[in-house]
This record gives C-alpha cells, sequence and structure tokens, in this order.
C-alpha cells in the first residue's frame, strides 16, 4: 500500500490546486467561517492574514481535512479534503501553530516519523536526509533533544522541518514564524519560495507578519471575522481604501489612546 | 418525569455511543495486525511497561490475598474438626478461577489503564493525534494495535504469576499461622486434587478478555478526549471507573458461561 502511494506521489508530482468553495464553520453557537470562497493556484504561495480569532486556524484544519465544514466544500485538485483518500492522493502537510511535535520522540525520530512509518527510505538515506533538513534550520545540535528540550522557536523549526521530510504537493503554514528572530524568519521565507520554484509545492501561509507576506506572498487574503474581506497582492492591499484593513496592515502605535488611560 | 426520562435516554444513547466507538476501534486495530513485523519495537516497549513492570505489584497484591483467604477460611473452619485440611483446595481454586484474574484485571486498570489514557489524552490535546492524521497514519495503527497485542502477550503471564504467588500466599499462612498449622504437603495435595488444567484455563481466557478490554477502553477514552489539560485527567479517571465496572460486570456472565 505505501509503496504504491509513494510512486503514485512521485508520478503525481504536479503542483495541485486548492479552491475553498463557500466554506461555513460553526462551533456551538459561534460561527467561525461564514461562506469562505478563494482559489489558490497550482504552485502558488498563498498568504492569509487577519486579526487573533478571525478563524485562519480553522481555515486551514478544514483544507488539511482535520475539521469538516458545515457548509460548502474545500476541493485540492478536484478531491473533496474532508475524505482522508484524497490527502494519500495528493500529499499535504501542515505546520501546526503549537508545533504539534510528538513529545515522546527525540527531534531526530520526529523527522524520521512519516518516511519510516511509510517505509520511504532505507536507514541510511533517511539519515542523511534528516540530517540535510535539520541543517536547512540549523537545527544539527538539537537532533537528539526531546521537545521538552527546546526553545518555541526550535519547536516551530523541527515542526517545519517534519512537514518538510514529508516532500508535500501542498503545504499549510500556521504563523510559522512567529516565534523566530528575523533573519530565521528569512530563511523560512526562502525556503517556502525554493519548494514552490524547485518542487512546485503550493503552499497556503498564515501568518501576522507583513514582511513576510509580501515578501513571499503572490497574493494576501485578509480574514476578518470568520470571512474573507480582500485578496489582492500585498502592494495593493496596503493601498487599498478600506479602514479596517489598513487599519490591521498599518497600525499605529498610540500610547496616549484612552484604551491605556489608567484612570 | 419527562426530564427524568430524557436524561435516562441521554445516559443510555452515551453508554451505547461508547461502546459502539470501542468497538470499531477494535476492528480498525485488528485491521493493522499485518503491520505488526514493522511494529515489534513498541508491542515490546508496551510489553515491558504495562506487563514486566506491573509484576512486582501483582505479587505483592496477589500474596496477601491468598494469604488473607487461608486465614479468613482458616479461623471459620477451625471449629470443624479436620475441615483445614481443605485450605488447600479451597485457596487453590479460588484463586486460579476468581481472585487471580480479576484481580489481577482491576490492578492493571488502575496501573496501566490509566497510564494509557493519560499518554493517549494528552498526545490527542497537544494535537499530536492530528499530525499523526495529517500524516495518513491511523491512530489505530500505531497507537491502539501494539499495546492491543501487547496485553494479549502479557495478560496470561501476569495471571498465572499472580495465581501462583496466590497459592504461595495461602500456603505460608496455612502452614505458619497458630490456629490454623496446616502440613504443606496436606495444602498443596489438596490443591493439586482441585485444581484442574481446565480451571486454570477458564481463568486464563477470563484475564485475556479483560485485558484487552481496559487497554481498548483505555485507549477509546483516550482517543475521544477533547479541550485542554484539565481533561486528561477526566479522561483518566471515566477511563479507570469504565473499565473496572465492565470487568466486574463481565465477569459475571463469563463465570455463569465457563460454570
Ligand atoms: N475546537 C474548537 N471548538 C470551539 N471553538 C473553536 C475551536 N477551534 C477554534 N475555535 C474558535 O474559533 C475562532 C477562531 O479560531 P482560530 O484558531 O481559527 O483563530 P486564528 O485566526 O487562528 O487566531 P490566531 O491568530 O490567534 O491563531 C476562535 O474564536 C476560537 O475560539
Ligand atoms: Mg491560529
Amino acid at each position: 500500500m505505501h509503496a504504491s502511494q509513494q510512486n503514485q506521489a512521485e508520478s503525481k508530482r504536479q503542483p495541485v490546486s486548492v479552491r475553498v468553495d463557500q466554506v461555513s464553520k460553526r462551533f456551538g453557537a459561534q460561527e467561525v467561517l461564514k461562506n469562505v470562497g478563494f482559489e489558490v493556484e497550482p504552485g502558488e504561495i498563498f498568504v492569509i492574514m487577519g486579526p487573533s480569532g478571525s478563524g485562519k486556524s480553522v481555515l486551514l484544519k478544514n483544507i488539511i481535512g482535520l475539521e469538516v465544514p458545515d457548509e460548502g466544500t474545500v476541493w485540492i485538485d478536484q478531491l473533496d479534503a474532508s475524505k482522508r483518500e484524497t490527502h494519500s492522493q495528493v500529499l499535504t502537510a501542515m505546520v501546526f501553530q503549537s508545533g504539534a511535535l510528538f513529545n515522546s520522540l527525540s527531534v531526530f525520530d520526529n523527522l524520521a516519523f512519516y518516511p519510516r512509518e511509510h517505509e520511504l527510505y532505507d536507514e541510511g538515506t533517511l539519515k542523511k536526509k534528516v540530517d540535510r533538513v535539520l541543517e536547512m534550520l540549523s537545527l544539527q545540535d538539537a537532533a537528539e533533544k526531546l521537545p521538552s528540550a527546546l526553545s518555541g522557536g526550535m519547536r516551530k523549526r523541527v515542526a517545519i522541518a517534519r512537514a518538510l521530510m514529508m516532500e508535500p504537493q501542498l503545504l499549510l503554514y500556521d504563523e510559522p514564524t512567529s516565534e523566530l528572530d528575523p533573519i530565521m524568519a528569512a530563511t523560512i521565507c526562502e525556503i517556502i519560495a525554493t519548494l514552490r520554484d524547485e518542487l512546485g509545492v503550493t503552499s497556503v501561509v498564515v501568518t501576522h507578519d507583513r514582511d513576510v507576506a509580501s515578501s513571499i506572498g503572490d497574493r494576501v487574503a485578509v480574514l476578518m471575522h470568520g470571512s474573507i474581506r480582500k485578496i489582492d497582492t500585498m502592494d495593493k492591499l496596503k493601498a487599498i481604501d478600506d479602514s479596517e484593513i489598513k487599519e490591521f496592515l498599518n497600525p499605529e502605535v498610540n500610547l496616549k489612546h484612552p484604551r491605556f488611560k489608567t484612570q | 418525569m419527562d426530564n427524568y426520562l430524557n436524561r435516562m435516554r441521554q445516559q443510555i444513547t452515551k453508554r451505547l455511543d461508547f461502546i459502539g466507538r470501542a468497538c470499531m476501534l477494535f476492528v480498525e486495530a485488528v485491521r493493522f495486525i499485518p503491520t505488526l513485523p514493522k511494529q515489534w519495537f513498541r508491542v515490546i516497549d508496551h510489553a515491558f511497561s504495562m506487563g514486566y513492570l506491573t509484576l512486582p505489584i501483582v505479587g505483592v497484591l496477589s500474596f496477601f490475598i491468598g494469604a488473607v483467604l487461608a486465614l479468613e477460611t482458616g479461623y471459620s473452619l477451625a471449629n470443624f474438626a479436620g475441615a483445614q485440611r481443605y485450605l488447600g483446595n479451597i485457596v487453590g481454586l479460588s484463586m486460579c478461577q476468581e481472585l487471580g484474574p480479576v484481580m489481577t484485571a482491576l490492578l492493571l486498570a488502575g496501573r496501566v489503564g490509566s497510564s494509557i489514557t493519560a499518554e493517549i489524552a494528552s498526545m490527542k490535546v497537544y494535537q499530536e493525534v492530528d499530525a499523526l492524521t495529517t500524516m495518513n497514519i491511523p491512530p489505530a495503527r500505531v497507537l491502539v494495535m501494539p499495546r492491543l497485542v501487547a496485553i494479549a502477550f502479557m495478560m496470561p503471564i501476569l495471571t498465572i504469576f499472580s495465581v501462583i504467588i496466590g497459592w504461595y500466599g495461602g500456603a505460608v499462612v496455612s502452614q505458619h499461622v497458630d490456629f490454623i498449622h496446616l502440613d504443606p504437603n496436606i495444602y498443596w495435595r489438596g490443591l493439586k486434587s482441585l485444581v484442574e488444567f481446565e480451571s486454570v484455563w477458564d481463568g486464563l481466557v477470563k484475564a485475556e478478555i479483560f485485558g484487552l478490554l481496559i487497554v481498548l477502553i483505555a485507549c477509546n477514552e483516550g482517543l475521544r478526549t477533547q479541550g485542554g489539560p484539565r481533561e486528561i485527567g477526566r479522561a483518566v479517571t471515566r477511563a479507570v471507573v469504565a473499565s473496572m465496572v465492565a470487568v466486574l460486570f463481565l465477569n459475571y456472565f463469563i463465570t455463569k458461561i465457563q460454570l
């Protein structure tokens, strides 16, 4: 089963598209996503920005099939993303906001987990591959450490590394640079762009970082209160005439704001 | 009244739902048995922590159960001349058919069931299970199946160990307590005369069912956990209570069938 899966993945290594078709998602009384719809082109880097709590993570979980939309459908290359088979036909991976590392396994074993379970390589090749990915993310010294012994930013990088080991066709990043210093953040951006240029990986990147969005985002969607407010290139978005978006993208620090008055 | 009926219906639906899910999980896990050759290292790991590390406490528990059984019975039989000669028969049979399997199972529910639920529930809460799912690795394959196989191997060992230590506990008490003072030869002869292979086998079958059930309930509760860390504690409590009740309940019916 797994050998065929690998073959499938290799033979079908063409860039995939994503179509989010009028997706709504509710948790109890709270409507988290309301008729969200957009398309991601094959090989595109699609950035999603939006205030905290606007539903970005929930949207990614709907794309990766961990949550099922109440209404609407997410299509990955004409395949329904809520079905598990879809994700073995089109290889998809996700970098979780929290990392979601396997806490009982070392960093090396976290990275090796997917290829080992699916028997993709022999141990020698695997070690080389893992070492290369670790090096890409400057994690060589952490290989034998347990996730509990890592810093927040290191954990984030391990999560990215683990997703890279899957060599997916579609990669979803939930705030990949949120805990990283500017140099590391730039490295992550380079990796995302290189994956697209060399392997045609389609990426959906949730980020709060405007620099990340403008440097790698082909298009940027602004998600507010569970609906898409605008999709455009970052430059055009910055110039847009919508006060809420404007304030979100170019917030002014105002220490004299009434909010901060102590009395 | 209506309200009460409604609540009862809800409770029953919840139980049935739980049983249904557990059965589905079992079937799913069994379907992954062909992946066993690749997962021996997990099975051995679990067998070590669930089985081997449980041996000492099973030993202590069983020794004292056998001992107290001999003590109580010996005391009651002290008034009947010669009746104490049957202590071996009594301890022998109760240990291998009832006390050995049931006590081992209850201990397992507390010691092993709780730790399985805690581990899997925390993996669920911290999204490790989600990560597995996105890797196209079903949790039933890597988390549940190896544990079921491990307990299937270890449960008979634990039970036989428990039975033998229990017998021995009874023997020690029968020999050394002053109001019993039974010749160990008579104790063991009595035990051998009544305990047949079949009695031991019945106990082992029972124990095997209990073991699988406890691990299944523990895994199922763990995987069902949702929410924050507080839910992990709740899941553990639920798993332990549910598996203890299930063991006692099933024990009655299995015993009835085996009689
Ligand atoms: N499993 C869940 N059950 C109930 N409510 C949920 C669940 N997951 C998310 N929510 C709610 O959905 C809303 C959106 O959550 P989400 O995690 O998508 O936000 P976000 O845009 O990713 O925010 P942040 O930038 O802070 O990560 C929040 O109000 C959250 O409370
Ligand atoms: Mg989020």
